[in-house]
């Protein structure tokens, strides 16, 4: 009985919906729209237009006084501060003659080419600017276009891969500016020539207003209550989005013609009438009615969610609604470190063009690409063209964005991510499984994805899958992947070739590579070894201790004796073909430097130990026979023996005896400064340069 | 014949409830005659709490030891990191605890210690919880924290714990002389007077119930320091 009732009220419904009457909401093109009036009685026609023209009228009232933004502030948030300020200088510019003779400076102009229909787009990254150059305020004119050997216009380009350009850079800059003072008590509008400020908020030392886009503002200064200029300390600038004037402006055009046509009886001056609506105005009133519905969700959604998904939302409805919503005026949030007295705005009164001829150059470090993604500007959709500028893939997909030679991603709508493998030869994607995405480009033929559940795997450029989606991070060392995978919290390492195939150890728990590519692991039973670059498990994991002693070959190695005594447990170096190079008889090793290191060998005395110089293959390049022994700097090292500190050579060779009996200490600068150098300095204060000089 | 079905059905869903193994975050560990039987590879078997892709819950493990005079042993530590109000992760004599952990032996099979810690207790749960250990265990001897920032009863029966420690400042009986003392080991002969005094109109206190095995309570005595929920455990 209740299917029966359910079912009823659908069709009642559904029918309601289908016989809602035609009219300028739900209908797309002119033609239709003026057969439907015309072909009404009079009367009827009469309340459909304006009832349609009340529609309209009520939609962009609805929507008229909307703003949109998105601000995230940094910096002192312009908080006040009771310490005294230092008075800054007055804003001022740069001389015109600087600015010119710096822009001639700028050597080189670099072209990054967007491949696009109906022609190709262009970047411009100058060489070294000069600091008074703005490099935002430089406009480019393309003016021709080389390929090979021959010329071509810009208009004919296409999706030819260009060599270099003909470029002339113009660059606008202020020559003169007016100051717009305001005084706290000034909290409403300030008028300047036609523009108008208007004040939203103002406090102390904070002052948020608006101003027009067209008024150039240039800089921001304020006067305190003691007199002193001060800088802001805080500034937060951004566009305010609202309603399209031109679209305000059409749908008022619309309004207009509704109204009058419901006045004319006369079939032909009607049609005459309502021809004078533009086919673009259906299109205007379809986007603001979804402007208007998609406003109303987000305000709906945007009581319950977090500020970076909020903000996800708006740039996302105000990418879709790009016609619709556009920059109408700026917002200015500023903060001083005092309460100020005026608040002086800097605007430009006058400016001056430069140009300047380029050859531009298209490189990149992207340049070997086989396959990469254009844009056709006709309807907004990206395809594939190959290095010869020849369509592979035809511009069907939405936003598309080249990985690598072999998978591109499509992004729909900001939410769906869809990856694809090209087969060039048969010009074509292939879809991969849904939800992997393309995580980072590890080789020319290895790439790295996860999948839905966040598990890494890697495809080669045939995308035949090399390792399993079964880990939670993947890096390739040289020759080698290391893949660590997760257990209930608790990672495990695995490794495996570049060819896919998979290093068979025992479980490892914990891994690190040096420079060279080795790889110092750990046992889960605690014991360590080393796995070398090509894969061979070299030193078995059975030390207590084993660590890198250098960033090539060397570790040093210790087993812990039973008894746990320190002179039992002494240290020996082995390297990574698994060959002990030292027995277990060193007590420390200092870390390299200048290509040798310190070793101290115990004595018979607990106290006192003898050290010499091993070099990078593990071998002792200097006899131990000291009791101290530092680390090399400038090609000499501060020794000890018998009480006495000197300086010795790499061969041993004593240079310098330092001509104190107090200690001496190797003093590094803590400047960041390199020039300035580490020294050595007594035990009575006196300093000592890198080989010994006493310094002043 | 309908009867039949039915009951083959019944009988069916009988047995897949009893077969059915608990699971973290899904179901609520109940810790009352708790016999540290839970098998760890279904408790744990969703690995998305361990990976930070779970929307209510975050776990942690990380791998301790004891090295001491007489013990040398490793255990597994897991402890809830993000917990849901919403979705309670144990109970004992019906009160709802927030934030789970459990310690596992080194191969990580058996359950040594269940960690069950709510900070939002009423006078009413701190009695519910005594009331329901008093009856499931032994009485032994109340532990004071040294820093006198909190309370541990401890119950035992036969080789079972439980350590129930409460958020209770006791600092005033200290400066007093009149430090609480349960001596006696008999429900009605302890001084819960001032215990109750302390819980008293309190809605959110912080609570912790360990259950343990008493091997690992002696191997814990051992243990230079502890780490998570366990710095609760010992004075």
């Amino acid at each position: 009985m209740k299917l029966y009732i359910s079912l009823y009220l659908l069709i009642i419904l559904n029918l309601s919906v289908s016989c809602k009457e035609k009219s300028i909401e739900n209908i797309s093109n002119k033609k239709e729209y003026v057969e439907l009036v015309c072909n009404l009685s009079e009367n009827a026609r009469k309340t459909r237009l304006l009832e349609d023209a009340a529609y309209l009228t009520g939609l962009l009232d609805s929507i008229k006084d909307v703003r949109l933004y998105y601000s995230m502030s940094f910096g002192g948030g312009g908080v006040s501060s009771n310490k005294d300020i230092k008075e800054v200088a007055a804003f001022s510019l740069p001389l015109a003659d600087n600015v010119v003779s710096d822009f001639s400076l700028i050597k080189d102009l670099n072209a990054e080419q967007k491949f696009e229909l109906p022609n190709s787009d262009f970047k411009f990254h100058p060489g070294s600017i000069p600091d008074i150059i703005n490099e935002n305020d430089i406009k480019y004119e393309l003016k021709k276009v080389f390929i090979k050997n021959t010329t071509i216009e810009p208009n004919n380009l296409k999706l030819q891969r260009a060599d270099s350009l003909l470029v002339t850079a113009n660059y606008t800059f202020v020559t003169a500016f007016d100051t717009i003072i305001i005084h706290p008590e000034m909290k409403d509008k300030i008028l300047y020539n036609n523009y108008s400020l208007d004040v939203d908020e103002a406090d102390d030392n904070k002052i948020e207003l608006e101003y027009p886009l067209d008024l150039q503002v240039i800089g921001y200064q304020a006067i305190s209550k003691d007199n002193k200029l001060m800088n802001n300390n805080s500034l937060s600038s951004f566009p305010i989005y609202g309603l399209n004037p031109e679209v305000i402006r059409r749908i008022e055009k619309t309004v207009a013609i509704l109204k009058a046509a419901s006045d004319i009886n006369d079939q032909e001056a009607l049609k005459q009438e309502l021809e004078k609506i533009e086919n673009v105005d259906f299109d205007i009133i379809k986007g603001l009615k979804g402007a208007k519905i998609g406003y109303e969700q987000i305000k709906e959604n945007n009581e319950d969610q977090e500020i970076l998904e909020m903000i996800r939302q708006l740039k996302a409805y105000m990418r879709k609604y790009a016609d619709i919503f556009v920059p109408i005026k700026q917002h200015l949030e500023l903060g001083f470190p005092q309460p100020y007295n005026k608040l002086l705005i800097y605007v430009s009164s006058n400016t001056r063009t430069i140009s300047r001829d380029f050859i531009a150059t298209c490189e990149s470090e992207d340049d070997n690409w086989e396959y990469n993604v254009y844009l056709d500007n006709t309807s907004g959709k990206y395809g594939v063209i190959d290095s010869k500028s020849n369509i592979v893939i035809p511009a069907s997909y939405s936003y598309l964005i080249q990985k690598n030679d072999s998978f591109f991603q499509e992004n729909i709508n900001n939410d769906t991510i869809i990856t694809y493998y090209l087969i060039p030869e048969e010009k074509k994607f292939e879809k991969l499984p849904d939800n992997i995405y393309f995580v980072d480009y590890l080789n020319d033929n290895l790439t790295l994805f996860s999948n839905k559940d966040s598990y890494q795997g890697v495809l080669d450029k045939n995308r035949k899958e090399v390792i399993p989606y079964q880990y939670d991070n993947i890096s390739l060392f040289d020759n080698l992947i290391m893949c660590a995978k997760s257990k209930r919290g608790r990672y495990t390492y695995e490794f495996y070739k570049t060819d896919g195939t998979k290093i068979d150890l025992p479980v490892i728990v914990d891994a690190h590579a040096n420079k060279k590519g080795n790889f110092l692991l750990k046992g889960k039973n605690k014991k360590k070894g080393v796995l070398n670059q090509d894969g061979i498990l070299s030193v078995p994991i059975e030390y207590d201790y084993l660590n890198f002693l250098n960033d090539n070959d060397l570790f040093v190695y210790q087993n812990i004796e039973n008894d746990n005594k320190s002179e039992n447990n002494l240290f020996g170096i082995i390297n990574t073909s698994g060959k002990i190079l030292s027995q277990p008889v060193i007590k420390y090793i200092n870390s390299f430097s200048e290509g040798l290191a310190a070793v101290y060998f115990p004595t018979k005395s607990d106290w006192e130990d003898i050290a010499g110089y091993i070099d990078e293959n593990g071998q002792i390049v200097i006899k131990p026979i000291y009791s101290e022994a530092g680390n090399f700097y400038k090609g000499y090292a501060l020794v000890q023996k018998d009480n006495k500190y000197f300086l010795i050579d790499k061969k041993g060779i004593r240079i310098i005896n330092f001509p104190t009996d107090s200690s001496i200490w190797f003093i590094e600068s803590d400047s960041e400064d390199q020039d300035i150098d580490n020294y050595y300095e007594s035990g009575d204060g006196k300093k000592y340069n890198y080989k010994g000089d006493p310094i002043r | 014949m309908k009867k039949y079905i039915l009951t083959i059905w019944i009988f069916f869903f009988a047995l897949a409830s009893c077969g059915k193994s608990k699971q973290y975050g899904v179901d609520i560990l109940k810790l009352d005659n708790f016999n540290f039987d839970l098998n760890i590879e279904d408790f744990f078997q969703d690995e998305s709490i361990f990976r930070g892709t779970n929307d209510n819950f975050s776990v942690s493990s990380s791998e301790e030891s004891i090295e001491g005079d007489s013990i040398k042993m490793g255990y597994i530590q897991y402890s809830t990191t993000s917990t849901s109000l919403k979705h309670p992760l144990a109970s004992y004599a019906d009160v709802k605890f927030e934030s789970l952990g459990i310690v596992t032996d080194e191969a990580d099979e058996k359950v040594l210690m269940a960690i069950a810690a709510t900070d939002y207790a009423s006078e009413a749960d701190i009695e519910k919880i005594i009331n329901r250990l008093i009856s499931e265990y032994d009485m032994s001897e109340p532990i004071f924290k040294n820093s006198y920032e909190g309370i541990n009863l401890i119950f035992t029966k036969g080789n079972k714990l439980a350590n129930f420690y409460m958020d209770i400042s006791i600092d005033e009986e200290k400066n007093s002389g009149g430090l609480i003392e349960i001596k006696e080991k008999k429900v009605s002969d302890i001084d819960y007077k001032k215990i109750k005094m302390k819980v008293k109109d309190k809605k959110e206190l912080s609570c912790i119930l360990f259950l343990t095995l008493d091997s690992f309570d002696k191997a814990l005595d051992e243990a230079r320091s502890f780490s998570g929920d366990l710095t609760r455990y010992r004075n």
